[in-house]
């Protein structure tokens, strides 16, 4: 069947009534789980798959589906609202859609997060419809070298992330690649910083983490400091992004899309990998990048855009050869197991029915999505007008019930309030969380490729020169670690020379490790 | 006063001998009475997740009372094991395990013993293979193990350090004096990609997923460790007595103190599940095997020769517990 007939197939099925309501259904409860902190997309999918039973397969998986993009679009509404990620995914969304919020810009940064998810989506659809086969085998192509490569090319982006001091940044990089040593060791099987606990074995839960990193210690930040008021506008016509607004947008959810998309085919990817690389870009190519972290409508524009793509790349492995890039996939592959379906590059041959019906639907339910979200924008808005004596309680019973549900353990907990007050501590002496939790993901996914690279090639360095991805990334790394190494260092000089008696505040954005296109510095604070 | 005193210790006896007698009430109608939880130590959707499920809604038809599949997901089984052993001992916890909970009680790692817990019978057998890439240069087993005698350290990839996966890989490899040196991955779609995109010579993983890939003909099946499946060469096969094998099987738990009238009944349910037609066909479309072991057996044959296996494979690893 070639594609065209198979998109027309594939809109046959999906516009039947039975698998358009199941469609709304998975997007609906995915925009709730997304919005909720801690509960993920694993977990309500995991609710769901019982009422799947009775269904036919492709009606199945259509509503899971649903559930996992939806939750993409639904993640950023607790980023930008309370500095809460409602997903790991989300959690590049905070930087500077909060900043946004407090500015009394929540509707444009909800707003053009939706539109972004949208457009995010539906590109990356489009793209898995014609691509997702000659990409699916080109993905394969990875191996451990080439994600060493691409995660040191990933590293020395990092230090974008910081708004303030490099040096805070990178000690925050070093704290997380500590925090993710513990848990068993890959090549050994011995347990790192376990302390005897079995609820530490598989290492310190990535969403307690997160979750205690930032939305706890945001509640006990507004316990100790409960002036900050919200400015809120009322006035339906601010609640929609404005023409500048779009004008500033256009470039990162164009270029959100791409990356998104091609990062979310690699296994381990999807939505993590690919906002944080937008942010790190939009931040790179900015024209003023100091106005990230400040509320820049680009740190909201370009990750959300990606987090959405990638769910969609993140479709291509698992559709076109049976193989789940992360774990939520690895979900959807078990319940097309329990279906009978076995997924592989068999499905598109076997069961067109599913293979198109559901793609059909992805684009069917960014749709439902986009007119669920937009409306829902000035209601969310009017959450921010809750006194904080109400909303920060209600925000920790929240939290506490994410944290527990995700393993119905209460260890999770635990790290979570124990993350949460560590949190706290860090933001009183102007330390940034974003650096240590992204050095968190990553730093596991680079010693696994390392040390696999090595017994692949029996020890010799050479393998990542030899391959040719590998060596092309590599290269590109050390470029851009020469080059920031270079703009520090004329910013660290021209500093010195003219804003000497600043230097010492960690605000001086000299000591920013970026530059404008030109290499001109930034002059001025 | 003193009546009154009296006859509040007259009525606070009454109350506290009634007080007693409930667990003898309860423990009059017959259990189960209620709904029972059956968890099992791995993530949703995976090989264990989807027997766990199978198994649950074969006791629920058999047993009368509703049961609940959930995940305890920790440590490749461990944090479930630890679970059951200090759970209520009343039949209403269940677990699913498999053999990487008694592993780990010779690593160290378990926070309980054997001894804890109480074994119901074995439920499911599955199967390990080795597959690799379709256009690899070995067609059969015969030609891989020419090969890699030939030229001692070809590379593996398995699931992880101490899974059971490895360690029978492992005593394969040595015992069958193949020199083979192992790639540890995180879980089978990794293997899957590390094989198809030939970063490894082969995958060591289960059967389940390398069918999948091999009927779909991105992959070969080189072996099936225990010759489940009839039509791929196994380990007694290819290479005789010289490598000892057991069997890969998932079993049913309870706490250690479970009287034994509610053991008795969720064996005998067991026997009714493991007959089930559809439980066998629904463990079958999925390249699972139902099969049944009794309580007996287990604990005074099967897993007393499973941990001889073990300690003679992991000692020389050196992954016993020091």
């Amino acid at each position: 069947m070639d594609i065209f007939a198979g998109i027309l197939y594939g809109f046959g099925v999906s516009l039947q009534h039975l698998n358009l309501l199941y469609c709304f259904l998975g997007v609906f409860v995915g925009t709730l789980v997304g919005v909720l902190p801690g509960i993920g997309p694993s977990g309500a999918m995991a609710i769901l798959l019982p009422l799947t039973f009775g269904l036919p397969p492709a009606t199945a998986i259509i509503m899971l589906a649903g559930i996992y993009y939806g939750v993409m679009y639904g993640g950023s509404t607790t980023s930008i609202l309370v500095n809460i990620p409602g997903e790991p995914s989300s959690v590049v969304t905070c930087l500077d859609g909060y900043q946004m919020a407090k500015k009394g810009r929540a509707g444009p940064a909800l707003g053009t997060a939706a539109f972004g998810s949208f457009i995010g989506g539906t590109f990356s659809l489009i793209a898995l419809t014609f691509l997702a086969i000659p990409l699916a085998e080109a993905a394969l192509k990875f191996g451990p070298p080439e994600y060493v490569a691409l995660i040191c090319v990933s590293m020395t982006l990092l230090t974008y992330l910081a708004r303030g001091s490099t040096v805070k940044a990178v000690i925050m990089i070093l704290f997380g690649l500590i925090l993710s040593c513990v848990g068993l060791d890959l090549v050994s099987g011995m347990p790192r910083f376990v302390f005897g606990s079995p609820s530490l074995l598989d290492g310190i839960g990535f969403v307690p983490l997160t979750m205690g990193l930032f939305g706890i210690s945001e509640v006990l930040k507004n316990l100790q400091k409960p002036s900050e008021k919200f400015i809120l506008e009322s006035r339906i016509k601010n609640l929609l992004p404005n023409l500048q607004d779009w004008r500033k947008s256009i470039g990162p959810i164009t270029r959100g899309s791409f990356i998104g998309f091609f990062l979310g085919i690699l296994p381990g990817g999807g939505g993590v990998l690919s906002s944080f690389v937008s942010y790190t870009v939009e931040k790179k190519l900015s024209r003023n990048p100091e106005a990230f972290g400040q509320g820049a409508i680009e740190g909201v524009a370009g990750p959300e855009t990606s987090n959405n793509a990638g769910a969609g790349g993140a479709f291509v492995p698992l559709l076109a050869l049976g193989i789940p890039p992360n774990v939520v996939m690895a979900f959807l592959l078990g319940a097309l197991i329990i279906h009978g379906v076995a997924p592989g590059p068999t499905l598109i041959g076997q069961h067109p029915q599913i293979f198109w019906g559901v793609i059909a639907s992805m684009y069917l339910g960014n749709i439902m999505l986009l007119f669920l979200n937009l409306p829902l924008i000035g209601l969310w808005v009017k959450v921010l007008k809750v006194p904080y004596r109400v909303l920060m309680p209600l925000i920790l019973l929240f939290c506490f019930i994410g944290a527990y549900s995700i393993n119905n353990s209460v260890s999770d907990v635990i790290i979570m309030i124990v993350f949460g007050v560590v949190g706290y501590i860090l933001r009183r002496f102007d330390y940034e969380e974003a650096p240590l939790v992204m050095a968190f993901i990553l730093g596991p996914m680079l010693e696994a490729a390392f040390r696999q690279s090595l017994i692949m090639s029996d020890g010799k360095f050479s393998i990542f020169l030899t391959r040719p991805i590998s060596a092309v990334a590599l290269v590109i790394s050390a470029l851009l670690f020469i080059s920031s190494g270079f703009s520090y260092y004329r910013k660290a000089r021209s500093g010195a020379r003219s804003h000497g008696s600043r230097l010492g505040q960690g605000q001086n954005p000299g000591v920013y490790s970026n530059t404008q296109k030109g290499g001109e510095p930034i002059s001025g604070a | 006063m003193k009546r009154t005193e009296c006859s509040s210790l007259f009525l606070i006896s009454i109350l506290f001998t009634l007080a007693l007698s409930h667990p003898t009430w309860a423990a009059e109608k017959k259990y189960p009475t209620g709904p029972i939880e059956l968890f099992v130590g791995f993530a949703a959707g995976g090989q264990a997740d989807f027997i766990n499920r199978t198994l649950a809604r074969g006791l629920e038809k058999h047993m009368g009372v509703t049961v609940v599949p959930g995940n305890k997901v920790g440590g490749g089984g461990i944090v479930l094991a630890s679970l059951i052993a200090s759970s209520k001992p009343d039949g209403y916890t269940l677990g699913t395990l498999s053999d990487s909970v008694i592993v780990a009680t010779l690593t160290g790692q378990g926070t309980y013993a054997m001894d804890d817990l109480r074994i119901v019978g074995v439920v499911a057998s599955y199967e390990n293979c080795w597959i690799t890439s379709v256009d690899s240069p070995w067609k059969t087993i015969q030609e891989f193990i020419d090969y890699a005698r030939k030229n001692p350290g070809v590379k593996y990839a398995h699931p992880g350090v101490g899974s059971v996966t490895h360690i029978y890989t492992e005593n394969i490899s040595r015992n069958g004096k193949l020199g083979l040196i192992n790639v540890p991955f995180k879980g089978d779609p990794e293997i899957i990609t590390a094989v198809l995109g030939k970063h490894v010579s082969i995958g060591a993983f289960a059967y389940s997923s390398g069918k999948i890939q091999a009927d779909a003909g991105k992959a070969r099946i080189l072996m099936c460790y225990n010759g489940l499946d009839p039509s791929l060469p196994s380990i007694s096969k290819v290479f005789g007595k010289s490598v000892p094998t057991f069997d890969l099987v998932f079993f049913l738990a309870v706490a250690k103190k479970t009287p034994g009238d509610v053991v008795k009944t969720l064996e005998q349910a067991l026997v009714k599940v493991t007959k089930d037609p559809e439980y066998a066909n629904t463990l079958r479309k999925n390249n699972v095997w139902p099969s049944f072991v009794d309580s007996k057996t287990c604990n005074e044959k099967t897993i007393p020769e499973k941990l001889s296996i073990l300690k003679s494979v992991m000692g020389p690893l050196g992954l016993m517990k020091k």
